[in-house]
């Protein structure tokens, strides 16, 4: 397998070459690098936030400061470098006017040529697949476009901090409901200094029109990244999400250090999908982005439903569990996920389902390619509370391991404390055998191709779940177009 | 078309093809018969272009076109096809959409047009009513959960899918009842067209039965020891290798 | 490690500097490991390995090594004994030889089956490789207290090529009293090239009082050895049973090891296989019937550390009542461990409304080209199976039980020793409800 598969690969990995590594000039009103109360008050001010909102932040700070910082264990082949909290700058604002943009034609142009080489020009795409777009630049939004298609039904999508002043009470009605601020180190750290992010609310009985995504970059040296985002569908509503995001290269790690919060009321529904290609760093392991982000979504009512599903490519070191609570009766929890890593990514990932209310059932797909020296964790919590009844869990973890020196671990946990429940847990490891690929060569198939649709073949079932439209960087990511298209 | 030279092929040292000398014009078929051990298989997967052996000598040439400067893909794409004696699983990806990557491959080295999914389709139609194939078996993952005999019709309809120029066969019939047999043999007869070429490579002379050869050789201890015929390959199955071989022994002066 | 576990920093050492005061060949390996129990201190909950396992009862008694002079009568013992084959035979009680009740016989020319004791002073040489070889006695508190008061046990020794045939029995017998006793038996089977044998170990209570047992089992196998280990654990009420079993094998060594675990309050298996050769199978399996309040736990480490080996880990467990299990398996797998095929299931039987089980299976894998799969499931009995079977005229409860009964009978069918196979289905036709309807269907074959 040596030699054939290795090369392959490397071609393979030549052809997924980072693509995006590019700064924009643009003059950043960036905050002077450490973190004190003042910091958190600054952001706060520049955002012109309401008092409430300031001491909720400062009471997440405060209780960062007593909170230890994970222990890295689970990555002890990487390099690890101590984040230091005090060297990251936690604001960043392009130049420009105070006013945000009402229009595309107000924005400014160096932020355009931005999205331009993201390849998401704003009006094309909204045009042909009619979605609207919330483009995060550091840490400002840029004027969301279909704003007014949205509203006709009721629908709020708007930057988080815009919320703030427009939604008040919905925000602090539901924002840290789902994940508190003290939940973990780095929520915490979020909650302290969230610039900004997606809030979404889907009001009674409405079906979303339009897929709705957010593009995301980190542009200055040492700017953490703390995106903060809400999504809440009432009774009856249901929603569809696209996270992607692109980033630059850089020598420094950079921090990522997200939160997500999702709550579905009865009948309602949420497909939250992520693609994610942070920079991975060199095939040495050196830079790349530090992705540590916290996700949860709350079935909160009766026959609610929360999907989530994720392409994981980038990112030096990806920590990640998008967890369901099944709080309502008949909810359903759903967690679709690839996760690649190559060279010397690290990824420990995986999923919480925590079943509380009677039959609720979830879903576990995973399915981890391990390349290079990458090592691929699936790290899964099942948890069947004792008044749960009739709970239903099914899991695949699957494994493909390309070439002999990268590693692929699966950890699950797996509680039941009723025994009306019936859980099924299956795993297994595989590899893409040579004589696959000198069959696929035979017909005429070269060896990148080969692998590339055996990768596709293996991952078919989450990649089935991506929104449509959206699954064109799913297929640049994994290299092959999907199967859709015959037959 | 195919023309080997003096080839000599050997895997992990040991010497498997001691200098094979072989020429199969266009449209003809010939077929390689031989005791367990002669070479047989690894005569086919060399022209293939498996990794595992080592060309020591020697030389392939089809049309003309150095084969063994080329990958295995390549030799494809150039017109060359080997129906496996042990096709291989490839879970998760389509029969269907297998092919059309291989035919569209093969195309587009032709520089021919891709064809489009309803094209696709109707060459699979076409060609699977040739071979009495049930096309609900193209849904499924490649050769995943087959049965010998699917696999092998699988083969075959993957050859007419292709259209190669040449169509190396290796062991198609093992492991085939007397029916099944007869299924994929029909299915090569009717792609015998004047200007595609077969080599049969087959231990038991029951297929030649049905595909009838135009050239039958003897593959003894990595050399072609004999050629004759159709009629060699009956005079096999009557009388065994062991004529050959002992005669193949004082040639080689053991 | 200290925020992970509970220190004593007096535990027992008055104890141990009597066995000090012994001096001897292992005195170097006792103190080691003594010094590293008390670094790692009793295991928490906070920690992985015992995440699911309360130790804190044990931590908190006052326990002491047991006085000599216990009693226990053949009476007492035949119900745990192998009917209708001879055995070599060895019992102990509260961790001390008892040369009345044991009977070791003759063995082959060649073959050692004699008290640890006794070969510590005889067989020193072959004593002191391979103790402490085949565990991780560092990374487990109870591994290393074992191994620090290391005394008394069995010592098997097979010569190259020789096949014993009688099976050995060990049996270890606690017999409790008003203040909690601590035993540590400790058994050491080396199988030379080519050599075949059977253990069976019977961990045994006779008392409801609590108490420690704290036995380790280390497996030697060389290359093209077989050998078939069981352990039958069931041990009295108040027993907390915490039982480490260590393995290492060669090329082409097949080695078996099943523990039933019926009785006793809380039931921990550690067990950890190293294939440390090539073409070796390593087969581990276990049924744990689980009532009333008990916890049973079996936590299992496979090492593949070279190509070409199987291993197979099957355990199933059966709740009712309170009782709570916990399974751990990890399936390790060395870079260089190419072609390996490995199969984990664990598969837990709900038969009450307050059973709780939490199960782990893990993969490990650093070589690509292999074969790893492992499974876990958690359901009760399948209704319709049930209602089948209540359909051709059994009755509603008989029908559970044999349902339950079929579910584990896949472990003990494979039980090759017959007398033991046989006494542990009794067993759990004796455990199950209505099992005794079942006995009279004369469904056992």
């Amino acid at each position: 397998m040596a030699n054939d598969s290795n090369q392959t690969l490397d071609a393979w990995a030549e052809q997924n070459d980072y693509k995006w590594g590019f700064v924009t000039d643009i003059e950043s009103e960036t905050l002077p690098p450490g973190l004190d109360e003042d910091v958190v008050r600054a952001i706060s001010a520049r955002k012109k936030e309401p008092q409430w909102l300031l001491e909720w932040r400062l009471k997440a700070y405060r209780h960062w400061l007593t909170m230890d910082e994970p222990d890295w264990a689970h990555f002890p082949d990487h390099d690890w470098r101590p984040i230091d909290y005090n060297g990251i700058s936690y604001y960043s604002a392009p130049k420009s006017d105070d006013d945000r943009p009402k229009s595309l034609d107000e924005v400014d142009p160096k932020l355009l040529e931005t999205y331009e080489k993201l390849g998401i020009p704003l009006e094309e795409r909204a045009a042909l697949a009619g979605v609207a777009v919330d483009a995060v630049f550091d840490s400002v939004s840029v004027a969301t476009t279909y704003r007014e298609k949205l509203a006709e039904v009721g629908v709020i999508f708007c930057p988080i901090s815009e919320a703030v002043h427009d939604h008040p009470e919905l925000v602090q009605q539901y924002l840290g409901r789902i994940v508190p601020p003290n939940d973990n180190f780095f929520a915490a750290l979020n909650s302290a200094v969230f610039t900004d992010g997606s809030f979404v609310f889907i009001p009674k009985g409405v079906t979303c029109p339009m897929e709705l995504s957010t593009y995301f970059r980190i542009n200055s040296l040492n700017t953490g990244q703390f995106e903060r985002t809400l999504i809440v569908a009432e009774e009856g509503a249901s929603v569809s999400y696209l996270e992607g995001c692109t980033a630059p290269m850089r020598d420094e790690n950079q921090l990522h250090a997200a939160v997500v919060e999702l709550i579905a009321l009865d009948d309602a529904s949420i497909k939250y999908s992520t693609i994610q290609n942070w920079y991975p760093g060199d095939e040495n392991g050196k830079g790349g982005i530090y992705n540590f982000v916290t996700k949860r979504g709350l079935c909160e009512g009766d026959r609610s439903h929360i999907s989530w599903t994720q392409v994981e490519t980038g990112s030096a070191i990806t920590w990640k569990y998008p967890s369901c609570i099944l709080k309502g009766d008949d909810s359903i929890g759903e967690f679709y996920s690839v996760a690649l890593t190559n060279n010397r990514q690290q990824a420990d990932t995986g999923t919480k389902m925590v079943h509380l209310g009677r039959n609720t059932s979830s879903n576990i797909v995973s399915k981890g390619i391990s390349a290079g020296h990458g090592q691929n964790t699936y790290r899964g919590q099942v948890k069947i509370r004792p008044k749960a009844t009739n709970a239903r869990n099914y899991t695949q973890c699957d494994s493909m391991l390309m070439g002999d020196r990268c590693g692929a671990h699966t950890f699950p946990y797996i509680e039941a404390d009723n025994d009306t429940a019936v859980v099924e847990h299956e795993a297994s490891t595989s590899k893409i055998g040579e004589d696959q690929i000198f069959y696929c060569n035979q017909r005429g198939i070269s060896s990148e191709d080969a692998v590339s649709m055996i990768v596709n073949g293996f991952c078919r079932e989450v990649l089935a779940e991506l929104p449509m439209e959206f699954a064109v960087e799913a297929k640049k990511l994994l290299e092959v177009s999907l199967e859709g298209s015959v037959g | 078309m195919l023309q080997i030279t003096n080839l000599h092929a050997s895997v992990e040292g040991n010497e498997i093809l001691r200098g094979i000398d072989l020429t199969i014009p266009s449209g003809e078929v010939h077929s390689i018969m031989g005791p367990n051990g002669s070479g047989k298989s690894t005569l086919a997967r060399v022209l293939a272009g498996e990794e595992t052996y080592d060309v020591t000598e020697g030389s392939i040439t089809l049309d003309g076109e150095d084969l063994l400067d080329m990958d295995p893909d390549e030799r494809a794409c150039e017109g060359l096809f080997m129906a496996f004696q042990y096709p291989v699983e490839i879970p998760g990806v389509s029969t269907k959409y297998f092919l059309r990557a291989a035919v569209n491959a093969v195309r587009a080295h032709r520089e021919l047009d891709e064809l489009d999914a309803y094209e696709f389709l109707q060459l699979v139609k076409e060609k699977a009513n040739a071979l009495e194939l049930d096309t609900s078996l193209l849904d499924r993952s490649v050769n995943e959960g087959f049965s010998g005999g699917e696999k092998k019709r699988a083969e075959i309809f993957q050859l007419a899918m292709l259209d190669p120029k040449m169509c190396v066969l290796d062991e198609t019939d093992s492991g085939l009842d007397i029916d099944a047999l007869k299924v994929v043999a029909d299915g090569v007869n009717a792609l015998r067209d004047g200007s595609r070429s077969f080599l049969v490579i087959t231990h038991y002379q029951r297929l030649l039965n049905f595909i009838v050869p135009d050239v039958v050789h003897v593959l003894v201890n990595g050399r072609i020891a004999r050629t004759g015929g159709k009629e060699l390959a009956q005079q096999l199955e009557a009388e065994g290798y062991a004529g050959i071989e002992a005669g193949s022994k004082v040639a080689n002066g053991a | 490690m200290t925020t992970d576990t509970m220190n004593d920093q007096h535990l027992f050492e008055s104890e141990f500097t009597r066995l000090v005061d012994l001096g001897g060949p292992l005195a170097g390996l006792r103190r080691e490991a003594y010094d590293r129990f008390i670094e790692l201190g009793w295991p928490t909950m906070r920690g992985e390995a015992y995440r699911y396992t309360d130790c804190r009862p044990i931590a908190e008694a006052d326990l002491q090594l047991a006085s000599p002079g216990v009693e226990v009568t053949m009476e007492e013992l035949r119900p745990h004994l192998l009917e209708g084959m001879p055995t070599h035979r060895l019992v102990f009680v509260n961790g001390m030889y008892n040369d009345t009740l044991s009977d070791i016989g003759t063995v082959p020319g060649g073959v050692t089956v004699t008290r640890l004791a006794r070969a510590i002073e005889d067989k020193e040489d072959l004593v002191t490789q391979h103790l402490g070889t085949t565990i991780d006695w560092k990374s487990d508190a109870f591994d290393a207290l074992n191994t620090a008061f290391v005394e008394d046990g069995l010592l098997m020794h097979v010569p190259a090529g020789v096949h014993l045939e009688h099976p050995v029995h060990v049996l270890h017998v606690t017999r409790p009293g008003a203040k909690p006793i601590v035993s540590h038996p400790r058994t050491l089977i080396v199988v030379e090239d080519g050599g075949r044998a059977t253990c069976v170990e019977t961990c045994c209570g006779l008392g409801d009082e609590p108490c420690l047992v704290n036995p380790v089992t280390e497996i030697v196998a060389g290359h093209d050895v077989h050998v078939d280990h069981y352990r039958i654990v069931r041990e009295g009420a108040g027993t907390w049973h915490i039982g480490g079993l260590g393995l290492i094998q060669g090329n082409g060594s097949n080695v078996n090891s099943c523990c039933m675990a019926f009785d006793g309050a809380l039931i921990r298996n550690g067990m950890t296989g190293t294939l440390d050769g090539t073409n070796g199978m390593a087969n581990l399996r276990g049924l744990a019937v689980v009532d009333g309040t008990r916890h049973v736990d079996n936590f299992l480490r496979v090492n593949h550390m070279k190509p070409d080996c199987n291993s197979r880990e099957y355990f199933k467990h059966i709740l009712s009542d309170r009782g709570s299990t916990s399974f751990t398996g990890r399936i390790y797998v060395e870079q260089d461990a190419q072609k390996t095929d490995a199969v984990q299931t664990n598969m837990n039987l709900l038969l009450s409304e307050h059973a709780r089980v939490r199960t782990r299976p893990q993969l490990e894998i650093f070589a690509d080209d292999v074969k790893c799969t492992h499974g876990a499931t958690i359901g009760r009995l399948d209704d319709q199976a049930a209602f089948y079977l209540h359909a051709r005229g059994i009755g509603r409860e008989a029908a559970r039980s044999l349902l339950t009964f079929a579910f584990a009978n896949e472990v003990i069918e494979d039980i090759e020793l017959l007398p033991l196979r046989r006494k542990m289905e009794t067993l759990l036709l004796e455990r199950l409800p209505h099992g005794d309807l079942l006995q009279s269907m004369d469904s056992v074959d």
